[in-house]
């Protein structure tokens, strides 16, 4: 139940980490995930624009079809 | 990175010719329009359902299915084990995306019509993963043992009872007894975490093997606009980065609001008041409440077998021309859904 988790989900706060240990534990790797992801999209271009050698290991031989 | 892989690469090809596996990486493309954006909703699906084995099976190590020790077994993982507040969020807040995700990509491929020969296969093996994920959501909505799983299970093993003849039985076939109690806990147990994963994976192997044998469709509105890319690696890095974008947004969630673990089960207690179910199940109590229940349950069991067999009824997209009437079925049943789903938020008081 969304809401219901929203509304409640402090009901178990002081049983598990607090918000603040929470946040300093996934604050760096959300943005870890971040950067990956946005590396990731880069190189999804530059693959494309930078033409066919750029693929590793099977150096220009790619045809279509 | 090359040389890194270099020994192991060269381990397995003194053994295995793998120039089969080149060739169909160099060669699988995957069509680029207006609509690709779609796409990737498959592939998220897959990726969430993954992580939903992964939470599940390190949870598994902890919980306990019976009546003494299911909700106090949870409480553990929750304070106790070492991060198990986040696998146990991940894996609630991972059950709702996929939930989302999998509506999204079927209705996605309905409005592209991508169930159109020869894609019949892929669409009805997707009406069952769609169950399999809802079974799922039900089956573990129990397992916590909390007052608010227990009432909820006990509307939704009752609701066969309405159905004429096989109704009683099937109802006590899930329940494993008259009411719900410990054999409903073992027997949603033993759904959750054997029958359904391994049904799931079946069908998941075929759906996306299917999906590598066809290649992506193009929508009959993008033939001739339509252009190409690389599957391996433009798309797969666009997957990945993808997946990369929804795991950052799921820890997200979990930081902000980690899974609830409410009240134990006090069956003598009376049902709380304006009970009803996840978002996803709204439509359908929605349906129940509101219309007379054996018809009710008689047109949502004609729609879906009609839904299940739509790329056998829409004969013009299998020729490639366009089918308006089924583009309207589609918004039809999309509207009726979201209406329901509002009516049903709007009608009972948020607990
Ligand atoms: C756990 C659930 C599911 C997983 C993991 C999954 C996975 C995938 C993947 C990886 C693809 C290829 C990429 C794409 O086109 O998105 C795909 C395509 C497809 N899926 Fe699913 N899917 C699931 C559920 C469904 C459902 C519920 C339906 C519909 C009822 C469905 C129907 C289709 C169709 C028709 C295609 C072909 C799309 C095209 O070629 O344009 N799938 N699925």
């Amino acid at each position: 139940m969304i809401i219901a988790a929203l509304g409640a989900a402090d009901s178990l706060a002081s049983q598990i980490p607090s918000f603040s240990d929470r946040l300093n534990f996934s604050l760096p790797l959300i943005a870890v995930l971040l950067v990956v992801s946005f590396f990731l999209l880069l190189k999804s271009y530059t693959v494309e624009r930078g033409g066919k050698e750029d693929v590793p290991g099977r150096g220009g031989k790619d045809q279509p079809g | 990175m090359k040389d890194f892989f270099g020994p192991f690469t060269a381990f397995i090809e003194e053994r295995f010719d793998l120039t089969p596996l080149r060739r169909w990486a160099r060669h699988k493309k995957v069509p680029q329009h207006k609509h690709s954006f779609w796409y990737y909703f498959g592939g998220l699906a897959l990726f969430i359902i993954s992580l939903q084995f992964v939470t599940g099976i390190l949870m598994a190590f902890y919980y306990s299915p019976t009546p003494d020790t299911a909700h106090e077994s949870v409480r553990y993982i929750m304070e106790k084990v070492h991060y198990g507040w986040l696998i146990r969020s991940m894996h609630f807040w991972g059950a709702n995306f996929l939930v989302a995700v999998v509506l999204v990509h079927m209705f996605s491929t309905y409005f592209m019509k991508a169930y159109r020969k020869p894609r019949e296969l892929m669409w009805l093996i997707g009406v069952l993963l769609a169950g399999l994920v809802l079974a799922f959501a039900f089956t573990g909505y129990l397992l916590p043992w909390t007052t608010l799983s227990y009432f909820a299970t006990k509307v939704g093993v009752n609701m066969p009872m309405v159905m004429p003849g096989i109704g009683g039985f099937l109802s006590r076939l899930l329940a494993g007894g008259e009411d719900v109690g410990a054999a409903t806990l073992t027997r949603m147990f033993t759904l959750h975490v054997v029958l359904l994963p391994i049904l799931t994976l079946v069908l998941v192997t075929a759906h996306v093997f299917l999906s590598q044998v066809f290649g992506s469709s193009v929508p009959l509105s993008q033939k001739g606009y339509s252009e190409e890319t690389r599957f391996f690696p433009t798309f797969v890095l666009r997957d990945s980065a993808v997946w990369a974008g929804m795991l950052a947004i799921l820890i997200a969630f979990v930081t902000i609001f980690p899974a609830n673990l409410s009240s134990k089960v006090n069956p003598v207690m009376p049902a709380p008041a304006g009970i009803k179910p996840e978002w996803y199940f709204l439509f359908l109590f929605q349906t129940l409440r509101t219309f007379p229940e054996i018809p009710a349950i008689a047109a949502v069991t004609i729609g879906l077998i009609i839904w299940m067999l739509v790329p056998f009824l829409d004969k013009r997209s299998a020729k490639g021309e366009r089918s308006t009437f089924f583009t309207l079925f589609g918004v039809a049943i999309l509207v009726y859904m979201i209406a329901m789903t509002m009516m049903a938020y709007i009608t009972t008081e948020v607990h």
